[in-house]
């Protein structure tokens, strides 16, 4: 059930108590009321026919001759005349004997004059065919006889006036309940309705809307919520995203991986096919092997690179301090038989400095860089390789003279697979993984990489690390 | 001579299909990016192209835009193997899609049959005195007609197709009896060895078609 049809059902049995209850005590206090003033009205009505008749009696009384009985029913006859009102009758009973009544056929309570004592009035309420009657009793002597003066007044206006309230009253709580209903339900609607709205976004977002947020202003709790729920969906979204991206890079390496893998398996199988299917002169038979062992090496580089990136990707890195002069002369002494077989020159110069890090990882990266640059130079050109401090980082620069990057390329040679020049960087024996590759290790070394390139002068990788606390530097790794 | 471009980038896959197209007997011209391709159609003129799609500066797409108009055969040779990249491919407007890695003996297959659709092979083949009619399934040998079944029809057809190129057991059903390749039966089944016995004896080849032992057969001229 909603929220707000409880609110009104909860509010609406509350108010109907209320009114029941209020008007209850009304009804009651005022029909109370009214029988108070009907009863004292019958009394004064009554003491009024007692007074009258008891005077008349006097003077009559006081005669020498009388007849008591007689005498009573004219009296009685002359008081009802003159100073009773319609609704009233008077009864006059002389020594239990009825001698007056100004109507036939009453019958008067039992409990009436039983109860009647000296000076005492005495009444009861009767309901008689669906009319109420008040009886007043009064009581006195006269001559040796007790006379009783019994006035009936007919109360029935009182249950019409009863019945009438309450119909009034019911009229009014009608009115009363049914614009309640209307202003709680409103009132409910709108203090529920950010919630529904909030509920509908939630119900969005559950079905994939990633995007959807929740738009309710204010201070109020819906509205604490709804900012509380925008600050979840935002953060489901950039995971969702970020897992969505993580999908799609890895789609993309897998797609790249195959296409890269297929040009070797292509040319390996279909020299080896073509070996084994046909005679070939010794010529080309020396051809289709370099072949085949070329592009077996490529395929084994590749291997050796990809299940490097998977073991970083998934593995810390063991860091210990480096003394920079020691690595980059290792560095050195590891591509000089290299660049000096191409006729290219290194120049190289280093501060003395202490940086942390997985040392032959390091090594992988600028061995890499090198290599990289050596490809990109021409015979007799120079790579020069440096590492200086500057001020809290240590920073290692590799620069060379050769073809250079253009500017659309720079962004994504640090993709997976992705050469700048295919067929050149193929046949100096590239797979597209060297500074992806290189690029990761300096990330896991929160090392900064920085790459300037100008097409025909050449490219400057500078690579910054941060230089190792001198203080606790003493089990320095060298 | 047929003459056959070859777009590729990719050095040593490019010198594998020169090298054994020149066995069988195209004349080749190999160039590794779409401009220099581009260059070589506007003066020169070719049977067909073969054609990879990464290529540098003008991709395979592209390129197969310019040479459209020109009505020359072009298979795609492409490491790209989604349905996406064949259909892309086939639009185009390329005769076939070949699928890195491939065999030889699948390329030779593929452009014979793109070179016959375009009615530049020639129907009559030759292999010393044995002529073969491939348009209207006659075999001669010297001037007599021998009577051959479809399937000897076909295999002499590849035979005489690779000459001098080993032709393995599993290759040769592949291409006669493609409906046995996924049988179970495939290696114990007789039926090539059958075949080539019934060759040997109706065209008297007993010399030519050599039986190349772990392997399969090849027709040597």
């Amino acid at each position: 059930m909603k929220f707000r049809y409880k609110v009104l059902i909860i509010n609406m049995l509350l108010l109907s108590a209320v009114l029941l209850a209020v008007g209850y005590v009304i009804l009651k206090r005022s029909y109370d009321l009214a029988l108070d003033t009907q009863i004292e009205n019958a009394v004064l009505e009554n003491n009024l026919a007692e007074a009258s008749i008891e005077y008349s009696l006097l003077s009559v009384i006081n005669s020498p001759r009388y007849n008591l009985d007689r005498e009573l029913d004219s009296i009685s006859g002359q008081v009802y005349a003159g100073m009773m009102s319609d609704t009233s009758d008077l009864i006059i009973l002389y020594s239990g004997n009825q001698v007056f009544s100004s109507e036939e056929n009453i019958i008067i309570p039992d409990d009436l004059i039983l109860q009647v004592d000296n000076n005492i009035k005495n009444y009861i309420i009767t309901e008689e065919d669906g009319r109420l009657f008040i009886y007043i009793a009064s009581f006195c002597k006269i001559d040796k006889g007790i006379l009783n003066i019994i006035t009936r007044r007919d109360i029935t206006g009182l249950k019409r006036f009863v019945k009438k309230s309450i119909n009034d009253y019911r009229s009014l709580s009608l009115i009363i309940l049914t614009s309640a209903t209307l202003i709680i339900y409103i009132i409910s609607y709108f203090l529920t309705r950010p919630l529904e709205k909030l509920n509908d976004v939630t119900d969005a977002f559950a079905r994939g809307s990633y995007s959807k947020r929740s738009s309710i202003k204010g201070h109020d709790e819906v509205a604490l919520l709804s900012d509380k729920f925008n600050q979840m969906a935002d953060s489901v979204e950039t995971h969702i995203d970020e897992l969505n991206d993580m999908i799609k890079r890895r789609d993309q390496f897998v797609a790249d991986f195959t296409h890269e893998i297929k040009t070797p398996m292509t040319a390996i199988i279909g020299y080896a096919d073509t070996m084994r299917s046909t005679d070939l002169d010794e010529d080309q038979q020396l051809m289709a092997l370099n072949y085949i062992f070329s592009e077996g090496k490529r395929l084994e580089d590749m291997s050796m690179k990809l299940f490097d990136l998977i073991y970083l990707k998934s593995n810390t890195i063991d860091k210990k301090p480096i003394s920079a002069v020691s690595f980059g002369n290792d560095i050195v002494n590891s591509v000089d038989p290299i660049l000096s077989s191409d006729d290219i020159s290194l120049k190289y110069e280093f501060e003395q400095g202490i940086i942390t890090g997985d040392r032959e990882l390091l090594k992988t990266v600028f061995i890499n860089l090198i290599d990289n640059a050596r490809k990109a130079s021409s015979k007799g050109s120079r790579v020069i390789f440096k590492g200086d401090k500057k001020g809290e980082f240590y920073c290692f620069t590799v620069q060379d003279f050769g073809v250079g990057i253009e500017e659309k390329d720079l962004s994504r040679i640090c993709d997976e697979f992705y050469m700048v020049d295919k067929s050149r960087s193929r046949k100096k024996g590239g797979a597209g993984l060297g500074l992806s590759l290189a690029s990761l290790i300096l990330n896991r070394h929160d090392a900064d990489m920085k790459i300037e390139s100008t097409p025909n002068v050449g490219t400057t990788f500078k690579i910054s690390f941060k230089l190792y606390e001198e203080d606790n530097g003493k089990n320095m790794n060298e | 001579m047929l003459k056959i471009l070859i777009v590729e980038d990719e050095k040593p896959i490019s010198d594998l299909i020169v090298m054994n197209l020149t066995r069988a007997g195209y004349k080749c011209t190999a160039l590794y990016d779409g401009e220099s391709a581009a260059d070589m159609l506007e003066t020169n003129n070719f049977d067909l192209i073969l054609l990879d799609i990464m290529l540098p500066k003008i991709n395979g797409y592209e390129l197969m835009e310019y040479i459209r108009p020109m009505n020359i055969p072009v298979i795609f040779i492409t490491a790209k193997a989604s349905l996406d990249d064949r259909i892309k491919g086939l639009t185009s407007g390329a005769e076939d899609y070949l699928v890195k890695p491939f065999e030889i003996v699948e390329l030779l297959a593929r452009i014979n049959i793109v070179l016959r659709r375009y009615n530049k092979t020639e129907s009559i083949l030759t292999f010393k005195d044995i002529t073969v009619d491939t348009e209207n399934h006659i075999v001669k040998k010297g001037d007599t007609a021998v009577s051959l079944t479809p399937k000897e029809f076909e295999l002499l057809v590849v035979f005489i197709r690779n000459k001098n190129i080993t032709l393995f057991r599993d290759r040769l059903y592949e291409l006669v009896w493609p409906e046995l390749i996924y049988s179970d039966e495939l290696s114990e089944t007789r039926t090539l060895d059958l075949h080539i016995q019934r060759l040997r004896k109706k065209l008297d080849l007993k010399n030519d078609l050599k039986t190349i032992y772990n392997a399969g057969y090849r027709l040597t001229e």
